[in-house]
């Protein structure tokens, strides 16, 4: 355990100051991603919107237990499953179990800091299951076996050099790549094949509607839509602290995470999954009445702490993020050092992980620094 | 004119988009799609890939049927084009949306190099509030996934450096489907 | 939107209950205290904290040797508004009293008399507010029990000043936050949630720039001011961008004709309050402070900057003096 404003804390800030690395993957991301998001706000009434979006997350979250029965009633009725869990034991438990019932041998993976949060990968590498990250940036982390630093970009620690380093390492390349482009297209390959042979595919939820049973997923890259459509099961993993009531909400939502994340007035995808599909059986071309599930659904909802976390009038507060992470590129220590200093356990930042940003009720000796807003929009306005 | 600003946003987003009459569609899609190896179309386009087919263009109507499916497996690895109908159309951000609804159009487009989306000049509306109120009314007692979609794949992973085409399809394009006159 | 900052806080103040509280975070708490002792024993303390030898013991505390202490002044601001006794302003425009931080009242008080004869010059009355320390040293340690009481004799005493019609005007940005951005979350769990007097001052509440800018547009201000013949390079506080008043200090310097502002974007200055002289961040202080260092040499002129820890990172770091827009008001008064 890690006392506040330890000795180790100050050897890990020596080290990443003097990494000159970080300081330049930093320096371009940050100033980045603060740029972006600075452009695209302009464009709509941003506080009215953040307003809104605060008053739904709070209105859901004191309904929380309400809303979650919903969720359990709206997405068995569609022919999937869900596992509420109390902890991080239950749900790996859950997963794994369910994993070596269906006798799976690779999962493929979306991002998703709730699977970090319960240390999902090593308990099924453990059982001898091979997990396959598929977002480009976790990817990078896992060949690396490293953690993720950032909410939104995971390896924004490592310059391009270091992942072209890393690449022909772990991929035996004599002669690797230079260009983002083919670094991408050689991921692309490896992983499509990876794929099309999962056995299980594993993503979040960065919302679940309670009114219909809908997960909302947003991304850029196109992985979650491969993750969660393509295998034969798609385990869903998600805190239950990410449920909202209606489908119209998610409108207010969608205006604001792309945006504040990564300055897009909408990310690439969006899927939202209600339930699992039928498709109904047809004998050349005419309807025989009969419908199929296309593939099993498993949605696995979390309280590890947010229950009690949420009954708390000051903790509770941590409930209405939406993992925006326009908190860390605003934070003046966070882009200097980055997020293992903080010791990324998963939720990274200066403002105070694992405590504020993680739901978690025990106090641990956060390993925060500072936390002043330093600009319009961030941290203590940093959208919900 | 909603249809201008669909192409214009979804331009902006690094993806195609052009405007055909109803009438001219198989002829236009054809010279679109055609020699750029097999096109697979989803069942609900079933007629169009007949046209198709007549003009040429190497094309294969998707199996409805999910994972596990043998064809389905066989058509994912050999599809260069997805053929798919859009939902609705989001004006301002140039985004489409498609699904929900069973078969495979979803996974399809999500796979193949290139997404072809045919959308009603008629679908398109103004804001992701209204294009979510047509999702809700689709979703209506139905299980299944809706996407939207706004542009080609994406990554920013590598020292933010903008790239397309990841996971998803490289090329994004949107034909806007006139309904003419009479 | 989340209050990241008071959840930092929260988390803390839990830290404290589960692991006990170091002496250092107990020091820097109470700068009203350290305040105190610095002003009585002025001379003597500077002299003392002067030399790097005499702040080395310091080191154990875990507080870097290297940072100099802001100098402490024998005579208070509180002490010097005693000593002038109450200034009549005939058909006063606006009636202000003056929130006497703990660090206009001991280290700056120069910038205090400055803002009160400007106010005074633009024929508003001035009084100086009876106040406590408004929290936020010991709220940015996490220790929440004795800012609580702060805040409710804050209340008491400013609530009864805004009922007699007086503004409130701050000097210290940090200390404005505090009463309108933080004491509504510090009484939540106390007798005083959700009291009237809290939504009071926080419309009655000013920073000095902000409310130099107010006259003047409401046509109140009637200054005459003359040219300073320098460019400013200004640098932002980040509590008063948190309350949206970024563009103020830059606003007040332009009421000084032929001013040449430049205002400097960057994220922090790195200080932030005790931060910088905790001795295992002080190099991070110090790497967040230089892209701001560079970019006000860059802009060229005197360096403007309205906080107490702005001014100290800012002095130590480009070895230049750092002045209150408000000084350089009261410098323009013709």
């Amino acid at each position: 355990m890690q006392r506040l404003g330890s000795r180790d804390m100050g050897a890990e800030i020596e080290r990443a100051l003097s990494n000159p690395n970080l300081q330049r993957a930093l320096d371009n991301a940050m100033a980045t991603l603060y740029g972006r998001r600075g452009a695209v706000l302009g464009s709509i009434d941003f506080e009215a919107l953040r307003r809104r979006a605060r008053e739904l997350k709070e209105r859901a979250l004191a309904r929380n237990d309400e809303l979650l029965a919903q969720v359990v009633e709206r997405v068995t009725e569609l022919g999937g499953t869900v596992a509420v869990t109390a902890n991080a034991a239950e749900a790996r438990d859950y997963i794994a179990a369910l994993a070596r019932d269906r006798g799976v041998r690779r999962v493929v993976k979306a991002k998703s800091m709730v699977s970090e949060e319960i240390h999902l990968n090593s308990a099924l590498e453990e059982r001898g299951i091979e997990v396959v990250e598929t977002d480009l940036g976790e990817r990078i982390i896992q060949l690396a076996g490293e953690r993720p630093s950032h909410l939104i970009v995971p390896a924004v620690h490592k310059t391009k050099d270091d992942i072209i380093d890393l690449l022909a390492r772990t991929m035996g390349l004599a002669d690797p790549p230079t260009q983002a482009e083919d670094l991408t297209r050689l991921i692309r390959v490896d992983l499509r094949e990876r794929f099309l042979t999962a056995d299980m595919g594993i993503t979040g939820a960065n919302f679940v509607v309670a009114e219909t049973g809908t997960l909302v997923l947003v991304e850029n890259e196109g992985n979650i839509r491969l993750s969660s459509q393509l295998p034969p099961v798609h385990v869903a993993l998600t805190g239950r602290e990410k449920i909202v009531e209606t489908l119209a909400d998610i409108a207010t939502f969608l205006e604001l995470l792309p945006r504040s994340g990564t300055g897009q007035l909408l990310t690439s995808y969006v899927s939202l999954i209600t339930g699992v599909p039928s498709t109904e059986v047809t004998d050349f071309g005419r309807a025989t009445g009969e419908t199929v599930h296309e593939r099993e659904f498993h949605l696995v909802i979390v309280d590890n702490g947010r229950s009690t976390a949420a009954a708390d009038p000051q903790l509770r507060e941590a409930l209405y993020c939406i993992r925006c992470g326009a908190c860390l590129n605003a934070c003046a220590p966070y882009t200097r050092v980055g997020g293992h200093v903080y010791g990324s356990d998963p939720y990274p930042g200066a403002s105070g992980a694992p405590g504020p940003t993680s739901p978690r009720v025990t106090p641990k000796p956060a390993r925060s620094t500072v936390c002043v807003p330093p600009a319009p929009g961030a941290p203590r306005s940093a959208p919900s | 004119m909603l249809t201008d600003l669909f192409i214009q946003s979804l331009r902006a987003c690094g993806g195609e988009a052009s405007s055909v009459g109803a009438a001219e569609l198989p002829r236009a899609l054809a010279a679109l799609v055609g020699a750029g190896g097999l096109v697979v179309v989803t069942p609900e386009l079933e007629s169009l890939a007949l046209e198709l087919a007549e003009r040429g263009v190497e094309c294969r109507v998707a199996s409805r049927l999910g994972a596990g499916d043998a064809g389905l497996e066989a058509d994912l690895r050999a599809a260069e084009v997805a053929l798919t109908r859009g939902l609705v159309g989001i004006a301002r951000s140039g985004t489409v949306a498609v699904g929900p609804g069973g078969g495979n159009g979803g996974l399809l487009a999500a796979l193949a190099p290139r997404h072809v989306v045919l959308l009603g000049e008629e679908d398109i509306v103004d804001s992701l509030a209204h294009a979510m109120q047509v999702i809700s009314e689709r979703f209506h007692g139905l299980g299944g996934e809706a996407v939207f979609i706004t542009g080609p794949s994406r990554t920013a992973d590598i020292e933010m450096l903008s790239v397309v085409g990841v996971h998803g399809p490289l090329g994004l394009h949107v034909v806007v489907v006139r309904r003419e006159a009479g | 939107m989340i209050d990241i900052p008071w959840l930092n806080t929260v988390i803390k103040e839990r830290n404290h209950q589960e692991f006990g509280t170091g002496l250092r975070e107990r020091v820097f708490a109470r700068a009203d205290l350290l305040g105190d002792v610095g002003s009585a024993v002025a001379p003597v303390a500077n002299a003392i904290m002067g030399r790097r030898l005499a702040r080395l013991p310091l080191a154990r505390l875990g507080v870097d040797p290297d940072r100099r202490m802001p100098r402490y002044e024998r005579q208070t601001l509180e002490a010097w508004f005693r000593e002038r006794g109450p200034v009549v302003v005939p058909e006063p425009r606006a009636r202000v009293a003056l929130f006497v931080d703990c660090f206009a009242n001991h280290n700056l008080p120069h910038v205090g008399q400055a803002a009160v004869e400007v106010l005074e010059r633009a024929r508003v009355e001035v009084v100086p507010a009876h106040n406590a320390c408004c929290g936020r040293p010991a709220m940015s340690q996490g220790l929440l029990e004795k800012p609580r009481s702060w805040a409710a004799a804050n209340l008491t005493e400013l609530g009864r000043l805004v009922g007699e019609g007086y503004d409130i005007v701050c000097i210290e940005p940090s200390c404005l936050s505090t009463l309108r951005e933080d004491y509504r979350r510090l009484l939540e769990t106390t007798a005083l949630e959700g009291d009237p007097r809290i939504g009071v001052l926080e419309e009655h509440a000013y920073d000095i720039t902000e409310y130099l800018v107010k006259l003047a547009r409401d046509g109140n201000l009637g200054l005459e001011l003359k040219p300073l013949d320098e460019a400013f390079a200004v640098h932002g506080h980040c509590h008063q961008k948190s309350l949206g008043l970024g563009p103020t200090p830059a606003a007040v310097l332009r009421l000084i004709p032929d001013a040449d502002v430049r205002e400097v974007e960057a994220l922090c200055c790195g200080m932030v309050g005790s931060f910088g002289y905790k001795a295992e961040y002080s190099a991070l202080s110090r790497a967040i402070g230089g892209p701001l260092f560079d970019r006000l040499a860059q802009a060229g002129g005197s360096v403007v900057a309205c906080g107490i820890s702005c001014r100290t990172q800012i002095e130590s770091g480009m070895g230049c003096r750092v002045v209150h827009p408000v000084e350089l008001i009261h410098q323009a008064l013709a």
